[in-house]
Parts: structure tokens; C-alpha cells; sequence
């Protein structure tokens, strides 16, 4: 309860400082991340690898599957969020837990694609188109990586847990940060793969 | 002051919904990739923005959030322009 109460002490804008400090971090997220992508769309057209063109390399099909992955952890995150404010404890904890599962079925994918690319010829130093991809998603995955970490660590504390209340706020920045990595995906998948 | 949580429903099945909602988009993303050249960018960009809106608004649940945290996120946005702006004008793309 104490613990609870003292996040609040110095709170004078109405919203606690905690999700208005998350808020702010995910806007800097934002500013980041425009910026890599714009990165790479500048660099994109740069390449010198003969055949090796991101519509010769990209597998569309593959990478729509692990969009839709990340999308559903999307519901996953929301869905554990939900079942936290009604109290049910225990749907929240299954749900954090998928979500976190979801999250590592995604960086999975991405280290196979990343795999297949590199057997192709194309690496971080191969071309700066190489270097501008690997950038930019390699970004995104680490954000997803830091993510399943937080997810799995927020689970395993909420079953040790006597006070669940104490959690509330560390839920709801981690549904905002998970929700951010996912939008921040929905913009990459657009921009650097389905856009020609 | 103490932080109110609030006690809110189940909402599930509208995030649920909604889930089903932005796959839809996905599909059609993709089906448009391998079936039409048509304005393709213009199309990719505006259905993304259908769901990067959707994702922000309802899961964020910013749409009910209080106007600071709604400035807070679209002052990212609004940073970004001009670094945006200055990248594609040294390529002469505008």
C-alpha cells in the first residue's frame, strides 16, 4: 500500500507520473524510430549486389505471418491489460505470458529471415541498403527482445505477488510499450517490405 | 493525491473484434501486394494508418485518454516532420 501510494506523492497533472513519463518516452520512440525508417528509405535504392534487390529477397508470405504474430500479441497484451483491471489475477498472467510467448515466435522469424538474407549475401556491411535494413529491423527486434524480458519478469512477479495492486501502473506501461513496438512493426512492414 | 484504478468491465470480445478488425486490413495489405500496381505506396500507407490509429486508439486506449497524453504522443509526430522533410528535400524527392 505504501509502496502504491508514494508513486503518486508528486503527481500535479492528474494522470500519474509514471504513464506520463511513458507517454513521453514512447513520443521519443516515435521521433527514433521516423527517423530510422526515413533512414532507410533513403538508402534503399543503394545497393550493389548485383541481383539481390529487396523484391528479389523479401518473402512477403513469411513476413505477413510474423506480422500477424506480433498483431495477436497485440490482443494478447490488451487482453491480459483487461482481465488485470477486473481483478481476474490468473487470465492476466496466462495472457502476459502468450503475449511474451507471441514475442519470441516473432524474433524467431525474424533470426530465420535474417538467416536466409545472410546465406543470400546480403549482410550489415554488405551494401548500405544491407546495412540500412539490418538497422532498422535489428532495432525493432531489440525493442521486442527488452520487451519479452520485461513480460516474462512482470508474469513471474505477479505469482510471487501478495499485493497485485502494486503491478497496475507496471502493467499498463508495459501494454504501452508492447502496443508501441507493435505499431512502430505496422509502419516497418509497410514501408521497408510491401511498399515497392 | 491517491491514483484511481478504475474498475472497468470485461472488454474482451471488443478487443477481440477489433483484433479480427486488423488482421482484415493485414490480408488485404497483402493481397493487394501481389495483385495490383495501382497507386500501390498511396493505398499501403493509408490502410496502415487505418491500423496504426486503431492499435493507438484502442489498445493504447488514447482516444480516452486526457488531452496531455494525446499531445504528448502527436508532439512525436510533429518532431518528426522536419527531419523527415530535410532527408527527402537532400535527395531531391521534393
Amino acid at each position: 500500500m505504501s509502496n502504491f501510494s508514494t508513486t503518486q506523492d508528486h503527481e500535479s497533472t492528474g494522470i500519474s507520473n509514471q504513464k506520463l513519463a511513458m507517454w513521453l518516452f514512447l513520443s521519443s520512440e516515435v521521433v527514433f524510430f521516423a527517423a530510422l525508417i526515413s533512414i532507410y528509405l533513403f538508402y534503399k535504392r543503394l545497393f550493389a549486389l548485383g541481383d539481390l534487390t529487396p523484391e528479389g529477397l523479401f518473402d512477403i508470405p513469411f513476413t505477413s505471418v510474423t506480422s500477424f504474430v506480433l498483431l495477436m500479441s497485440s490482443l494478447t497484451m490488451v487482453l491480459s491489460h483487461n482481465y488485470y483491471e477486473i481483478k481476474d489475477y490468473e487470465k492476466s498472467k496466462i495472457w502476459i505470458f502468450a503475449t511474451a510467448f507471441l514475442g519470441i515466435v516473432f524474433v524467431s522469424g525474424q533470426i530465420y529471415e535474417y538467416t536466409e538474407f545472410i546465406q543470400s549475401g546480403l549482410t550489415i556491411s554488405s551494401s548500405i541498403f544491407g546495412t540500412a535494413f539490418f538497422f532498422v529491423t535489428g532495432i525493432h527486434g531489440l525493442h521486442v527482445v527488452i520487451g519479452v524480458v520485461l513480460l516474462i519478469a512482470t508474469g513471474s512477479q505477479m505469482g510471487i505477488s501478495n499485493s497485485n495492486r502494486i503491478y497496475s501502473l507496471s502493467i499498463e506501461s508495459l501494454a504501452l510499450y508492447w502496443h508501441c513496438i507493435d505499431i512502430v512493426w505496422i509502419v516497418i512492414f509497410t514501408a521497408v517490405y510491401l511498399i515497392p | 493525491m491517491m491514483f484511481q484504478i478504475k474498475h472497468e468491465k470485461d472488454n474482451s470480445k471488443k478487443y477481440i473484434q477489433i483484433a479480427i478488425f486488423l488482421s482484415i486490413i493485414t490480408l488485404f495489405e497483402v493481397a493487394l501486394f501481389y495483385t495490383t500496381n495501382f497507386n500501390l505506396p498511396a493505398i499501403l500507407i493509408i490502410l496502415s494508418f487505418i491500423k496504426f490509429v486503431i492499435v493507438v486508439g484502442f489498445f493504447m486506449n488514447l482516444k480516452f485518454e486526457k488531452k496531455l497524453l494525446k499531445f504528448f504522443f502527436l508532439l512525436g509526430f510533429v518532431l518528426s516532420i522536419p527531419f523527415i522533410f530535410i532527408l527527402f528535400l537532400e535527395r531531391n524527392i521534393i
